[in-house]
């Protein structure tokens, strides 16, 4: 079932309003990295490909390697005690 | 302030300064009632350090004529530890090697593939809440266990 972009807006804004108890689960929404890029997938609750939702430029440009070994500070606090 | 050739009566962020008296305050729990204040569960300590240190920042000590300051703490024990730092203190104020942050006998004890993924992450900072001040003339020597520094 194919769902125009202003029900989507809308059923994301209800989806997400506080105190909301509804279930609008008749689609997800999957966040794939492809090359620099983010593209959001709505799919159905059956996984199928129901349309791209939105594409930007995924801006952590570190891999994983990199952002795992990134780190500024070191604990060593349990090694200098007064 | 030491490295200036005149002294300025203007405080700034980090200056050391003498005369200030030091508060501290510990409560076990917070007395929400005046019922409560009957357990004494409350100790306030005075204090005149030696030195004490601005924390306020400059543009803010004239805007609300009042300023922030911290008693001046001598160095940790253990950090005579360490060759490193015992050669510069003052590199604490800086990112070091992962390997330079540990005594040698310490950091022998990580396991080496412990000690590679810290290398890799490259230049870090420890101990990140102090500040070493260079030895000067103003700061007296003082013993501390054994040994012989410049207050921190």
């Amino acid at each position: 079932m194919e769902i125009d972009e202003k029900t989507y807006e809308y059923d994301s804004f209800i989806r997400q309003a506080t105190g909301s108890m509804s279930r609008s689960e008749e689609y997800r929404i999957i966040s794939y990295t492809f090359d620099i890029y983010e593209i959001k997938v709505k799919v159905s609750p059956s996984n199928e490909f129901l349309g791209i939702v939105e594409v930007k430029v995924n801006k952590d440009f570190l891999s994983h390697k990199q952002r795992l070994s990134k780190q500024s500070y070191l604990d060593v606090s349990d090694y200098y005690r007064e | 302030m030491f490295y200036e050739p005149i002294n300025s009566k203007i405080l700034r962020l980090g200056d050391v300064v003498k005369g200030y008296l030091s508060t501290e305050t510990k409560i076990k729990q917070p007395f929400l009632s005046i019922e409560n204040s009957i357990y004494h569960n409350y100790t306030v300590n005075f204090e005149v350090p030696s030195f004490s240190v601005v924390l306020t920042p400059c543009c803010s000590i004239g805007e609300y004529n009042m300023i922030c300051i911290s008693p001046l703490i001598k160095l940790k024990k253990d950090f005579f530890k360490n060759p490193y730092l015992v050669d510069d203190f003052t590199c604490i104020n800086r990112e070091i090697e992962p390997d330079k942050a540990y005594a040698p006998d310490d950091w022998q004890k990580i396991p080496t593939e412990e000690q590679q993924k810290k290398l890799t992450g490259g230049k870090v900072y420890i101990e990140y809440y102090l500040f070493i001040y260079a030895p000067n003339d103003y700061f007296p020597p003082y013993e501390l266990r054994g040994q012989w520094t410049a207050p921190l």
